[in-house]
């Protein structure tokens, strides 16, 4: 019985650290179905246990709008499960958002707007300039502004974390005059 | 010598007025370790002052240091240290070429090759292990770098490392190179070499570096810095792009390898893909600089990323691009960074896209690099670029040009964006073809023959650095006070990328501000970028720091663009560095005990050195006002915006001129002038150096 118990949480726990090696956070859902087919009592008597055993400390919990999801600290960071949680939640321009107060709190730098085509958000052009236009007529992100460098190339960043001299100072930086050094 | 590990113990003297061919004790030389150290001081015991670049008098240094050869990552860098014509007072500077040279030069039992005087007659040094010739050169004399590689090559074996010069240093072009390896090339003292008519070094050695501890020591201490402290190029330990293992991502990271992106020229074109720290077979695949240096459409044609010997970052993007044909130019081409972008800051009307959708950023770079490369032309850090701009659209050009010089020049090509415009251009400079030519004096040269005007030195268009005509290297923008002291004081754009691998690591500025203050001292040892504060101690401590280590890395000898250790891309270590690697590896190669401390101690030493020869070849000890100087744009930049507000790097100058008297008085200088003092000369163990300074009426 407890031979049986522990491999439920072995299995349990691959099936989350398979799923981020693949890039993809698990959903309670994932644990009904095939192959681990669990019941929501089973995986609520699972999850406690594997949180409580630090053989499995690196099986993480985190929370989206609509729904909690699962991942393996050793093959992906929490920052890069917020990102995929923010995609899951298919709030673009809450997305958008909260990445561009991240970087412009923590680093502190305006967003390249690149960024958002790039994986795991692989926005096409169209779509990034209908969110950002859509960010301009929303009272909850009136902190989101936009800047373009020299180049044209436009960046992102919250006025919150940083004023507007600053970001546009940063924007020219990034996108043109570092490449100018080496 | 008594065999100690690192160093071959050996120094090679070639006189090349005489012939006569010398060895000597590496000894003498040990409180100066190698590389720059030892070049410096032979400059400052056997160069007179006020000796030109091209006089006979004048020495020019080949040197490694003892980690050189022994295989610690990225050490196979070669210091050159000379004269060097386009610094107005031709005081002393260095220069470097990664390659193989350095490590095949220890191999063949040489911890440096001292050269003096000059041949009557066009020669090439010839070295196999420890028999040494000088050859005739007449037949490669007039050619180009590659040619003339591959002619030495097919006399001594391709096995060998040939240093050469192409037509710009045979003519004595200031703005001219060393090579090896046909892309590793040290810029500014290639005329030097012509001067001696010394067209090329070549080094075939068979031994191997002494190295002390036993093998599985230095295994180790390699497998740990791989795994748990290297990151990409210029040390960058945050990945481009958003991937699964990364906490942080930095879209100015050389840490370019992704899912998706290829060295697509390959037979078969493999993917770089994420490389985590940990792998350290994979650590190549990082550094994807092709597609950085050249953009996205050079993904195809990048054959493999390329480097020096002993280095697993590999900075050099080997690219086969067959449309180069078109231009008379081999299709294959191999650069990085100012190698690309500085030869095409020559097309200052942009370069258009040529054959495909996309390639002007590649097209422009690949012609510049090769042209240059073979010439054996140096672009002074990007300025040739920024001085030719000036002059052709104020109309200085037509003004100094002869009529006919002006209308053979093709400006059509130039005006179009054709990169066959710099054909005609480099041509001209290597081969000193005209008034044009004198582009390649350099910038405080041209700016005298041609009379520019102060918008020339105090515009921000130009960023031209310092009254003495060098550019800006990360400077101001690369730490506020921190970067601009640093740049003010060598005799050439300074080489110092300790401040800047750390500052643009791409880690945040929290993070940052910690190992700050674990590192100098105080977090505010550095601002958010372009949010500068005034200057503090722990900025000096900063910049002490950075040029310190830069000179123990030109001495030891290890890549500057990638060492200092002072961060690391393992989240378990939070991030942190090892800033004692340097001498973990000298403790095992040599072993001697040598702690991080007396590795600082022999750093500080050698800079100091440098200032005390430059006090003696300017013969003045006001470093203050004569040579620590920033043109006005530093502080003008951005009217509208005052100093120490976000959102601009201008500097104040009062501040400025604290931010010196902090610098002097972490360097234990005369905090008035900046000149070295005698009690600071002795206590660094240079009363030899004092003495000649107060013989000079030199110390302060
Ligand atoms: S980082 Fe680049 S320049 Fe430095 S040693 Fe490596 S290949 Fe050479």
């Amino acid at each position: 019985m407890e031979k049986d118990k522990k491999d439920k949480l072995m299995v349990t726990a691959d099936f989350v650290r398979k799923a981020s090696m693949e890039v993809r956070l698990v959903k309670p859902d994932d644990f009904f179905a095939e192959p681990i087919s669990m019941d929501q009592e089973q995986l609520l008597d699972i999850l406690e246990q594997v949180f409580n055993n630090p053989d499995f400390a690196d099986i993480k919990t985190i929370h989206g709008s609509e729904s909690q999801y699962f991942y393996s600290s050793n093959h992906m960071t929490e920052s890069y499960a917020k990102m995929l949680v923010r995609i899951e939640d298919k709030d673009l321009l809450k997305m958008v958002a909260e990445t561009v107060r991240h970087e412009s709190k923590i680093y502190p730098r305006p967003t390249d707007g690149k960024l958002f085509s790039t994986s795991p958000f692989s926005f096409n052009a169209e779509q990034l300039d209908d969110v950002v236009s859509q960010l301009k007529n929303q009272e909850n992100y009136q902190d989101i502004q936009e800047t373009r460098a020299s180049n044209g190339a436009m960046y992102l960043y919250s006025n919150r974390f940083m004023t507007r001299e600053h970001a546009i100072a940063l924007t020219e930086w990034i996108e043109v005059l570092q490449h100018e050094t080496s | 010598m008594t065999k100690v590990g690192g160093w071959t113990g050996k120094i090679l003297r070639v006189n090349l007025t005489n012939g006569k061919i010398s060895t000597e004790d590496t000894i003498k030389y040990k409180d100066f370790i190698g590389g720059m150290g030892i070049g410096y001081k032979v400059m400052f015991d056997e160069v007179p002052a006020g000796t030109k670049a091209f006089d006979e008098n004048n020495k020019i240094i080949f040197g490694a240091g003892p980690l050189t050869g022994s295989g610690a990552p990225c050490s196979s860098r070669t210091n050159i240290t000379s004269l060097l014509p386009s610094n107005p007072y031709n005081a002393v500077s260095d220069s470097h070429m990664g390659g193989n040279f350095a490590a095949m030069m220890k191999y063949a039992g040489w911890d440096a090759i001292i050269v003096e005087g000059a041949s009557s007659k066009p020669v090439w040094l010839r070295i196999e292990d420890d028999q040494v010739s000088l050859e005739d050169a007449s037949a490669v004399w007039g050619q180009g770098i590659f040619k003339s590689t591959a002619e030495i090559a097919s006399i001594i074996g391709n096995e060998a490392s040939i240093a050469a010069i192409g037509q710009a240093g045979e003519n004595m072009v200031n703005l001219s190179v060393i090579m090896n390896g046909t892309s590793h090339s040290a810029g500014g003292h290639g005329g030097v070499l012509g001067s001696k008519k010394l067209k090329a070094i070549a080094i075939k050695g068979t031994g191997a570096v002494h190295i002390a501890a036993h093998k599985y020591e230095l295994l180790k201490l390699n497998e740990y810095m791989m795994k748990e402290i290297i990151g990409a190029n210029n040390q960058h330990v945050v990945p481009r792009t958003p991937q699964p293992w990364a906490e942080y991502h930095n879209s100015g990271s050389r840490w370019l390898s992704r899912k998706g992106l290829y060295w697509g020229g390959a037979e078969t074109p493999i993917e770089t893909g994420e490389n985590p720290p940990g792998d350290m077979k994979k650590v190549g695949f990082r550094t994807m600089k092709a597609v950085m240096d050249l953009g996205p459409v050079a993904e195809k044609y990048t054959i493999r990323m390329g480097g020096c010997q002993s280095c697993p970052i590999r900075c050099h993007s080997q690219l086969k691009v067959p449309h180069l044909e078109k231009y008379g130019l081999s299709p294959y081409v191999s650069n990085t960074c100012v190698g690309f972008s500085g030869p095409n800051g020559v097309m200052i009307k942009g370069v258009t896209d040529q054959f495909e959708e996309g390639d002007k950023s590649m097209m422009g770079k690949i012609v510049g690099a090769q042209l240059t490369d073979d010439y054996g032309v140096w672009c002074n850090y990007g300025l040739i670029g920024k001085d030719f701009k000036y002059a052709y659209n104020t109309g200085i050009l037509k003004k100094v040009l002869p009529k006919e010089e002006y209308e053979s020049i093709p400006w059509d090509k130039l005006e179009a964006g054709d990169p066959a415009f710099l054909l005609d251009f480099y041509r001209r400079i290597a081969f000193k073809e005209g008034e044009l030519s004198h582009l390649g004096d350099g910038t405080y040269w041209i700016a005298q023959r041609w009379n520019y005007g102060d918008d020339f030195w105090h515009g921000n268009d130009y960023g031209v650095w310092s009254p003495l005509g060098f550019p800006k290297h990360h400077a101001n923008e690369s730490g506020s006070q921190v970067g601009a002291l640093i740049s003010c004081m060598f005799n050439r754009d300074a080489q110092c990328h300790s401040h800047m691998n750390f500052i643009g690591s791409g880690l945040p500025i929290a993070i940052q501000k910690e190992i700050a203050a674990e590192v100098w001292g105080s977090p505010d040892a550095i601002d958010e970028p372009a949010n500068y504060t005034p200057m503090n101690e722990y900025k000096a401590k900063f910049a002490k720091w950075s040029i310190i280590r830069n000179c123990l890395h030109d001495s030891l000898t290890l890549c500057n663009w990638m060492w200092p250790m002072t961060v690391s891309p393992v989240m378990a270590r939070n991030y942190r560095g090892d800033t004692a690697l340097e001498a973990k590896f000298l403790s095992l190669i040599t072993g001697e005990q040598i702690s991080e401390e007396d590795l600082d101690l022999a750093g500080e030493r050698i800079f100091t050195l440098h200032r005390a020869l430059t006090v003696k070849q300017m013969g003045t000890i006001d470093m203050r006002t004569k040579h620590d100087v920033m043109n006005d744009w530093v502080y003008d930049v951005d009217p509208d915006k005052k100093a120490f507000t976000p959102g601009t790097i201008k500097m104040d100058r009062n501040d400025m001129q604290i931010a010196l008297t902090m610098f002097y008085k972490e360097m234990g200088w005369d905090e008035k002038t900046g000149a070295p003092t005698k009690e600071t000369l002795i206590r660094l163990g240079l009363q030899d150096v004092a003495n000649e300074l107060e013989s000079l009426k030199l110390l302060p």
